[in-house]
């Protein structure tokens, strides 16, 4: 996008949208009378809506507004859960973690209007209609412009040699379909991890006959309870290993991560959960993150680094009715290229990883 | 006879303050406010827009580190 387009307003919003008859200085600030544009913008507030969204949206969607704090696009209290995990008890050392983290992990968050007017300020922003507000965020400038480099590829079957989601391949779903806006809204209620948030979409929703105890396909009956949806249902996804975050000479924040990699693995469910009760397998992604991400700002910060698996649980967006492990028993069972075993992950990571490594003598023998 | 051009006279009374009304009241705030608002006219025109980008792109300091390697 031009710079002049993302700051362009469209005649539109002006005569059609409701918000427009709000004046400009009402949310923005600055000054509207100002003869040039320096002055103009003296006290401007790009985004209204973030961190906090009471003055811009409250008075007339309050109750999306209350809930919002506590929305894991805007709160990021995952990102910090999890780092807490890792990290030193140490206080001077967690500030200084804090420090890395705020200058890279939290500068990519979302709010209302970075949903329902413009891109995000992450992927550099821009009105995504003229200011005009939309009620559904559209896919491609709102959520694959952030989930770009795992979802966005696999949901459109970018990944070479790898198909769609069949959601989008043959039913043109786009993410708000399960996602809807009171999940993107929040519950009004914090979550550790992304996959507690009570109103996350579950395959089971929509496909009920698969999970009933007169499902049609047998193979349904019988993994039921015991290996997740995606397990069978899901092709090779992105793999992100290592990043390290630091700052240039001109003091500007970077991130570095070393390769990603196509791959599939199945792991144990370390955690079995209400939402995810599978008591054997689920898929494991490799997430980028290492013992020595925040080293620019503290040296061997991340002391308790293996309570967290680096595979984490993973839900990749690639489903389809038939994939090779549909094919025959034996295209999973006693497969073992298709499971997390031990020599799969680095030696420095296998402690961290030792919940969700699947031994070789529990792989599901052949038939 | 004069009841009844009293009863115009009333009538148009009443229709005046109902327009008034509409007049000031109906058009919003805004748009009133709009029409002089430095904001609107030049965040309107493409010509204005092109040439203070331009501008503040010139003054500007690199935004992001040229370090940054991978996906995120």
């Amino acid at each position: 996008m031009e710079p002049y387009e993302k700051v362009l307003i469209d005649d539109e919003y002006l005569d059609e949208d409701s918000h427009a008859e709000i004046t400009c200085e009402t949310c923005h600030g600055g000054n509207p009378k100002a003869v040039n544009w320096e002055a103009a913008h003296q006290g401007l507030i790009p985004d209204p809506t973030y961190p906090d969204a009471n003055k811009a949206c409250g008075e007339c969607h309050e109750e999306i507004v209350k809930k919002n704090t506590t929305n894991v696009h805007i709160a990021l209290n995952t990102y910090q859960h999890v780092i807490n995990m890792r990290a030193s008890s140490d206080k001077a050392v967690r500030e200084k973690i804090q420090e890395g983290m705020k200058n890279h992990c939290f500068t990519c968050h979302s709010s209302c209007g970075q949903c329902h007017v413009s891109r995000p300020d992450s992927v550099e922003g821009g009105f995504t209609a003229g200011h005009r507000f939309s009620k559904k965020p559209p896919m491609a400038t709102n959520c694959t412009s952030c989930h770009g480099s795992r979802v966005e590829k696999e949901y459109l079957g970018k990944n070479p040699g790898l198909p769609g989601d069949v959601h989008y391949i043959k039913k043109r779903m786009e993410c708000i379909s399960c996602h809807t806006g009171d999940e993107m809204h929040g519950m009004g209620k914090s979550f550790n991890h992304r996959y507690e948030v009570e109103n996350a979409p579950r395959c089971e929703k929509c496909h009920q006959d698969a999970v009933s105890s007169d499902a049609k396909i047998e193979t349904h009956k019988i993994h039921k309870g015991k290996v997740s949806c995606h397990v069978c249902h899901s092709v090779a996804y992105k793999n992100c290993y290592n990043c390290h975050v630091g700052k240039d000479a001109n003091g500007l924040p970077y991130y570095k991560t070393e390769k990603s990699e196509l791959d599939f693995k199945i792991g144990l469910n370390q955690n079995p959960t209400k939402n995810r009760p599978y008591n054997r397998f689920v898929i494991v992604r490799h997430i980028p993150v290492s013992k020595g991400t925040f080293d620019f700002y503290v040296k061997d910060g991340l002391t308790n680094f293996d309570a967290v698996p680096t595979w984490k649980l993973a839900t990749p967006h690639n489903i389809q009715r038939k994939t090779p492990q549909t094919k025959s028993c034996n295209a999973c069972h006693g497969k073992k290229e298709l499971f997390l075993l031990e020599k799969d992950t680095a030696p420095d990571e296998r402690a961290a990883n030792k919940k969700v490594i699947v031994p070789e003598d529990a792989i599901p023998r052949s038939r | 006879m004069l009841g009844k051009s009293k009863g115009i006279w009333y009538l148009w009374v009443v229709l005046l303050i109902f327009l008034g009304y509409f007049f000031l009241c109906g058009i919003p705030n805004s748009v009133q406010s709009q029409d002089e608002s430095t904001c609107i006219s030049c965040h309107t025109s493409v010509k204005d827009l092109v040439k203070i980008t331009r501008e503040i792109a010139a003054k500007r300091p690199p935004q992001k580190s040229a370090e940054t390697k991978g996906e995120g």
